[in-house]
């Protein structure tokens, strides 16, 4: 007869434990590496609870949440209140989880329920988990959708590329969307010689606002075309009419200012429906133009007051929305409206895109790394003397041969005969400078066309190029008459004709401008000469 | 622009050019001047410019890559009666120092 061994038993019993313990070690850390490689709430689940089922020698597993799983096979007894199962509740993301496990075969012990504890966080952070991975998609699809909204409304505004042309005035305007979806607009028109524009912001933000302002752009476009003869009240008379009521419907409203501006009188005439900030600077002196309305949208019968007043050149009008002056840097300070005064009081210039490009970068200074908090538009009249309408040139050689007659016919009726004695050496800088857009701005696009139009501003004459080919930059060249070069003269000759050149590019345009004073003109070719010669 | 083309006595040759020298007749001219320049009878060509209206910087690179190509032949190209608009971008490009220019008799 064989008698019991009792330290040979505890030896194998302990040696079973560790063996056990080991073997539930090295699976709970496959369990944790698992788990964390799915980012699906089910799959997530199943490589965490499967295993768990093997590891423990479960019967089952339950889990409810939103929706309820159970792994494994059901009791067949009610093991409610017994040894036999395991039940947790935690809170995720504000949602209860309740997990529950089974086993027939063995009751649970403590170190059983200390590694279910561990599961059932496991199990609760992979749903939390999931579910904010979920919610991430989620938004970025409404992200999606918002930046194709934003995208859509933005279409309905003029392309700020191509502005109208009336003589004595030059209209620039930008317009840059927050991150979300907004509310600001510009128009711009030119009917029967003069130049409409408007700048307006529907209140608040995301598609509503969006949708609205589309709504606000199409009415106000079609008010300036059906009632532009009777001024700018009857055409912001017309728009709270069409408008009024969706507005007022969503709790919404609009400021705007709008106005025309007529070249041969040189008036502006405004209304202004709650809209700031309007600048209009005289000499360096700057006014507000105010809002003698309310916003549209607020009162229905509101009427504004027409404000009228002439221009000069080099006079400016600036029209803005809140997002500009509301612009916080990172100490949180806003841009002010009396630092946006002051800067377009100081600015020392008068061509509108030179003055609305500045107040945007120093805008942009101010905000630093801090993100633009709310759209911005910028719309900028400049005022001056007499302007060409474009001539387009087409991007070639033979094009560019269009530029001596158009020249000599528009520099008679512009400038009076001011420019007649210079009238070769205008077209020689003219000339050369198209040619460096044909040669190299444009030299992809022999299509292509590009625009020169001539400003004469009292005794100077202004030649500006527009094209929208790539940037580019030509050094001129200095040559040595002891060894000439074949080529690389055009620069040099354009230095010494124009009094000023300057390049610069807004977007996909490039911007030449050429200027000449009637004063200017370079000696006799027999006085050079003479002079070379001593 | 006319490119009229005259053979003299000598060992010279003649070129006299009316309207407009720009990019767009550089070919033209240098299809002209070019066979003048490779002729070993010829020593010098004359380009009379008197009633050249405008050149641009595109014909003067013309003008001095036939000078060059003239003068490493032993040869020279001859500016003869330039108009206002051909002195003023000599001048410009200081070029009057660089070509021979010649006027009326």
């Amino acid at each position: 007869m064989t008698t019991a061994d009792p330290p040979f038993d505890a030896l194998t019993s302990v040696t079973g434990a560790l063996v056990d313990a080991n073997d539930r070690l090295l699976e709970l850390i496959t369990l944790t590496g698992t788990a964390s490689t799915s980012l699906d709430e089910g799959e997530l689940l199943d490589t965490l609870i499967e295993p768990t089922i093997a590891l423990l020698h479960l019967d089952g597993c339950r889990l409810s949440a939103k929706i309820e799983r159970t792994w494994g096979t059901p009791p067949t007894v009610d093991l409610e209140s017994t040894a036999h199962q395991w039940k947790s509740n935690r809170n995720v993301a504000d949602e209860s989880i309740e997990m529950v496990v089974w086993r027939t075969a063995d009751p649970f012990g403590t170190a059983d329920a200390k590694l279910l504890e561990a599961i059932a966080n496991l199990a609760g952070n992979a749903i939390g988990m999931a579910r904010m991975h979920a919610e991430g998609l989620a938004q970025a699809a409404i992200g999606q959708e918002h930046a194709a909204a934003a995208k859509l409304a933005s279409a309905a505004l003029p392309d700020p590329l191509i502005p109208p042309t009336v003589p004595h005035a030059t209209i620039w305007a930008a317009a840059r969307p927050a991150r979300t979806t907004g509310g600001d607009l510009f128009v711009w028109a030119e009917l029967d010689n003069q130049l409409w524009f408007a700048v307006g912001d529907v209140s608040g933000k995301g598609l509503p606002a969006a949708v609205l302002m589309t709504v606000c752009t199409t009415s106000i476009e079609t008010a300036i075309q059906r009632h532009g003869e009777q001024g700018p009240v009857a055409v912001l008379d017309s728009v709270t009419r069409s408008t009024h009521r969706r507005l007022s419907d969503a709790g919404m409203f609009l400021t705007i200012a709008l106005g025309r501006f007529c070249p041969t009188t040189r008036t502006v005439e405004m209304a202004n429906h709650g809209h700031s900030p309007i600048v209009f600077r005289q000499a360096h002196e700057v006014r507000r133009i105010s809002a003698t309305a309310p916003p549209i949208g607020v009162l229905v019968d509101a009427r504004a007051e027409l404000e009228s007043f002439v221009v000069q050149p080099h006079d400016l009008l600036v029209i803005a929305t809140d997002g500009l002056t509301e612009q916080i840097d990172a100490a949180g300070n806003l841009f002010g409206e009396s630092h946006f005064d002051a800067l377009v009081a100081s600015l020392e210039l008068s061509d509108a895109d030179h003055v609305g490009t500045s107040i945007l970068a120093t805008v942009d200074t101010h905000r630093g790394t801090t993100a633009q908090s709310d759209d911005q538009t910028l719309m900028v009249i400049g005022f001056h003397c007499e302007r060409t309408r474009p001539l387009l040139i087409d991007a070639t050689n033979q094009g560019v041969r269009a530029l001596g007659p158009w020249l000599s016919e528009h520099l008679a009726i512009l400038a009076n005969g001011r420019f007649e004695s210079r009238l070769g050496e205008i077209e020689l800088a003219v000339h050369e400078i198209a040619m460096n857009i044909v040669d190299h701005a444009l030299a992809d696009a022999p299509s292509s066309r590009f625009a020169l139009t001539l400003t004469v501003d009292d005794d100077e004459l202004v030649a500006e190029f527009r094209d929208r080919g790539s940037a580019f930059g030509v050094a001129p060249s200095r040559p040595d008459p002891e060894h000439p070069q074949v080529g690389g003269y055009g620069l040099m000759i354009v230095e010494q004709l124009a009094s000023r050149i300057e390049r610069s590019r807004i977007d996909d345009l490039n911007i030449s401008r050429l200027w000449f004073s009637s004063q200017g003109s370079i000696p006799a070719a027999s006085g050079r000469k003479e002079a070379h010669d001593a | 622009m006319n490119i009229e083309t005259q053979h003299h006595d000598n060992d010279s040759a003649g070129l006299v050019l009316s309207g407009r020298f720009d990019a767009f007749e550089t070919d033209a001219f240098r299809a002209t001047i070019d066979p003048l320049l490779a002729s070993e009878s010829t020593a010098k060509v004359r380009v009379t410019m008197a009633d050249v209206n405008f050149i641009d910087s595109s014909g003067l690179a013309e003008l001095v890559r036939s000078m060059k190509r003239a003068r490493e032949a032993g040869g020279d190209i001859e500016l003869h009666n330039p108009s206002d608009p051909v002195r003023v971008i000599l001048e410009l490009t200081r070029l009057d120092l660089a070509f021979t220019i010649t006027s009326a008799e």
